[in-house]
């Protein structure tokens, strides 16, 4: 249902772009994240970024939505609307550093790149212009937020839960001692 | 809408939750022809449970409360079990509007199950320790009634109910009729024995729970299976594992062809009939076409919840009682108490490296009260009960970006030590000036007044919680629990949910609302047996009380009815 969505927020930006081929500067905002306003590059922006956080490989991880949706949805409809704001100017913060610092996308960066972008953040801001500062602030929140909500994608997934954390949905019975 | 005597039953019961399903399942039993009126909808055992088999990965927010939601409704947010998987079982801040004039956290449930759907299903017997309480330490009024008095509807009820435990022999809190139990952890008992080895009259012991653990012909007449300890049971259970109204009294009394269920029915008032000088029935307001429709009975139980039930009977106004029913000694709405839930301590245990736990379990230990039972002996009244628990989980190294993430996520990093903590469950003194009333002006979306709630901690409250963290800091450094870390949420009243009292119980009608039976003493063919009638709260959670003193009274009504008294 929630895939369903997506794709449909996709299909109805896709033709928007189709009708409106010189927009390509300002693609329509996708619908359904009504907070945030992204258009169809950065709802997968955030899906490359989040592959880039953390890489699936081959593990057999399913999930009912595809991360850069979850992100979004939790995002998008549990934080309180300035976060929402602070999260988009973080978002559009961090494309533009990719194209100032490696004059590319995120998405054709390599590897090393990529994360080196990424942790860049965790430094302060040498910075002392209050716009730039609020805006590195915002790269800081965007991304402490879309790595924990991408790792919560995964340690919250049937695969993650039943390997990694022992989860069982009809336990049955109760252990109070057991060896490690 | 249908021909009057559909209007006329021998018994009606207000409220289709925990306690008037009870009333209706006796009333059934019995033979009486019964009406329960519910104001929420229906909620169908097995049907109307639509996330009980979701997995927690298929919820779209993976549990929380979307933010507009959680903005609109910050009382109800507050609430522990107020979760995406549930949260439909919730009444809304916005549904039904209530006044604060002091801050108080309403949580409600208005469906057919009412608030049995997502309660924790803790359950302890009072001993006469809690009912001498308020004779002893000189508040409130006298108890009319004494263990000796409950303890067959104690058995009654929970033979049908079915409730986990160990016979503990503790005078504290008496034995009942248990089903076995499951295992206190390693740590757990650790701590039991710790608290044996240091302390006089304190004991850790298993928290007994309405769950089925073990199979009996009662249970299988209810049609309910063994409890997989999912805990997930606020969703509704599949299994009929835990006890709620849903899965066991309704359908139950509806199998007996004696019960006529009418939900969407607002409780307006009951009606009483001053030249027959009793109450005659009760009028409702259709919660969508907003119809006004009378019913009629011999007898009328009052079991919307504590609150609602003080609301009903403050709206229920005659001739005879201008300020409410059964209310000469304006006291109704008055000495509204709760539980102290304030304070939580959380600690560290180094040990038992060697031990972790698996599988799951439905509830945990418990410390019941240990503070002035035999005599004062301390600065404050009362005591408190409180809930132990002991858990470990697997660590889960977060560091890193990359692959190297996905490497440490999925390393194998052992188990965290263990931590362990206890939240306080402390009893409050019922006074005059914590109160309930109907606001002058303000009405809800029936035209019916709203209730206005006023009711705060006091001085008592406080020394009780630093007595508490005393008394466990204590217990938890003998144990040799590091990390020991004490918190007072200061959350205001109502987020226990076990408000009780403002119709209670005593001896004297000049200062109680019922007599020792439930009944009013003005008004003899109306009973009320939800925790409005708590003449005091004592420490323990307080339905199992509430179930009891509802069969009880419920089988003194059909004797009642029968000898042609009321
Ligand atoms: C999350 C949670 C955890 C809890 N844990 C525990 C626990 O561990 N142990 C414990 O003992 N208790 C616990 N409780 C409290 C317990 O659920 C209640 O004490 C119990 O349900 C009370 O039964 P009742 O019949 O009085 O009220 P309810 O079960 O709330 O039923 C009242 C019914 O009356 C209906 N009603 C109200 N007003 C009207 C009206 N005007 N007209 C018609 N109908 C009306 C309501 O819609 C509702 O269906 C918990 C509650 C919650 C929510």
């Amino acid at each position: 249902m929630q895939r369903r969505q997506a794709l449909r927020n996709i299909i109805v930006v896709s033709a928007g772009a189709i009708i409106f081929p010189h927009c390509k500067m300002e693609p329509a905002p996708l619908q359904g994240y009504k907070n945030l306003m992204l258009n169809v590059d950065e709802f997968k922006f955030i899906g490359d970024l989040a592959n880039s956080i953390l890489p699936k490989g081959d593990l057999p991880i399913e999930t009912p939505e595809p991360v850069q949706e979850f992100i979004l949805n939790m995002v998008n409809d549990c934080m309180p609307l300035e976060d929402c704001k602070k999260y988009v100017a973080g978002l559009r913060g961090f494309i533009s550093l990719a194209k100032e610092k490696y004059d590319s996308s995120f998405s054709k960066m390599t590897k090393e790149n990529q994360l080196a972008l990424f942790n860049s953040l965790n430094e302060k801001t040498e910075e002392t212009d209050p716009e730039k500062v609020s805006i590195w602030e915002s790269m800081q929140s965007f991304t402490d937020l879309t790595k924990r909500f991408t790792v919560q994608h995964f340690t919250g997934s049937d695969y993650f839960m039943t390997n990694h954390l022992d989860w069982q949905f009809l336990p049955g019975e109760y252990n109070g001692k057991v060896p490690v | 809408m249908s021909n009057q005597s559909d209007h006329h039953f021998d018994a009606i019961v207000i409220g289709a939750g925990m306690t008037g399903g009870w009333a209706a399942k006796e009333f059934c039993d019995k033979g009486l022809k019964t009406l329960l009126l519910e104001r929420g909808r229906n909620v169908e055992h097995l049907k109307d449970y639509p996330t009980t088999t979701m997995q927690p990965w298929q919820f779209k927010h993976r549990g929380k409360i979307p933010q507009e939601i959680a903005e609109a409704n910050p009382v109800i947010t507050r609430c522990y079990a107020y979760k995406e998987d549930a949260m439909h079982f919730f009444v809304k801040d916005t549904d039904h509007k209530y006044v604060q004039e002091k801050p108080f956290d309403w949580i409600r449930g208005y469906q057919v199950g009412g608030k049995s759907i997502m309660w924790a299903r803790q359950v302890q017997r009072w001993s006469d320790y809690d009912f001498e309480g308020p004779a002893r330490d000189g508040f409130a009024v006298d108890w009319p009634i004494r263990y000796k008095d409950i303890e067959k509807w104690y058995n009654y009820v929970e033979k049908f109910v079915g409730v986990s435990g160990n016979y503990d022999k503790l005078d504290t809190l008496p034995d009942g009729d248990f089903l076995k139990a499951w295992d206190l952890n390693v740590v757990e008992k650790y701590f039991q024995n710790s608290v044996k080895d240091n302390f006089k009259n304190r004991h850790v012991i298993y928290g007994r729970c309405a769950h089925l653990t073990e199979m009996k012909e009662i249970f299988k007449q209810q049609g309910r299976a063994l409890c997989q300890a999912r805990r997930i049971c606020q969703r509704g259970c599949p299994y009929g594992g835990y006890f709620n109204a849903n899965s066991t009294l309704i359908p139950w009394a509806q199998k007996t062809g004696n019960l006529t269920m009418r939900t969407d029915a607002v409780v307006h008032s009951i009606i009483f009939d001053d030249k027959e000088n009793r109450a005659t029935g009760v009028r409702i307001i259709d919660a969508h076409t907003k119809e006004t429709t009378e019913y009629f009975a011999k007898t009328i139980f009052v079991n919307a919840a504590t609150l609602n039930t003080n609301a009903i009977l403050l709206n229920s106004t005659s001739k005879r009682f201008p300020n409410g029913l059964g209310n000469d000694n304006g006291l109704l709405g008055k000495y509204v108490a709760f539980h102290n839930y304030r304070a939580k301590i959380n600690a560290t245990h180094e040990g038992h490296k060697e031990f972790r736990t698996t599988g799951g379990r439905a509830t945990s230990a418990y410390i019941p009260r240990f503070r002035n039972i035999y005599k004062q002996e301390t600065e404050f009244l009362r005591g408190y009960a409180a809930g132990f628990s002991a858990g470990r989980s697997r660590a889960v190294n977060y560091d890193g970006i990359g692959e190297e993430l996905t490497n440490n996520l999925t390393a194998e990093a052992g188990f965290k030590p263990w931590s362990v903590g206890s939240h306080m469950m402390g009893e409050t003194i019922p006074k005059e000036s914590n109160y309930v009333n109907l606001h002058e002006t303000q009405k809800d979306e029936y035209g019916i007044p709203s209730l206005n709630i006023s009711i705060d901690y006091d001085d008592n409250d406080e020394k009780m919680i630093q007595d508490f963290f005393e008394q466990f800091t204590d217990m938890y450094k003998k144990a040799g629990f590091t990390n020991i870390q004490t918190r007072d949420t200061k959350q205001a009243p109502g987020l226990d949910i076990h408000e009780m009292g403002g119709v209670r119980m005593g001896h004297d009608p000049k200062t109680s609302l019922l007599n020792k039976w439930n009944q009013m003493h003005e008004c003899k063919n109306v009973f009320v047996t939800d925790g409005a009638c708590m003449t005091s709260v004592a420490t323990q959670n307080p339905s199992l009380t509430f179930m009891a003193l509802t069969a009880r009274a419920a089988n003194y009504a059909i004797e009642g009815m029968k000898k042609g008294e009321i």
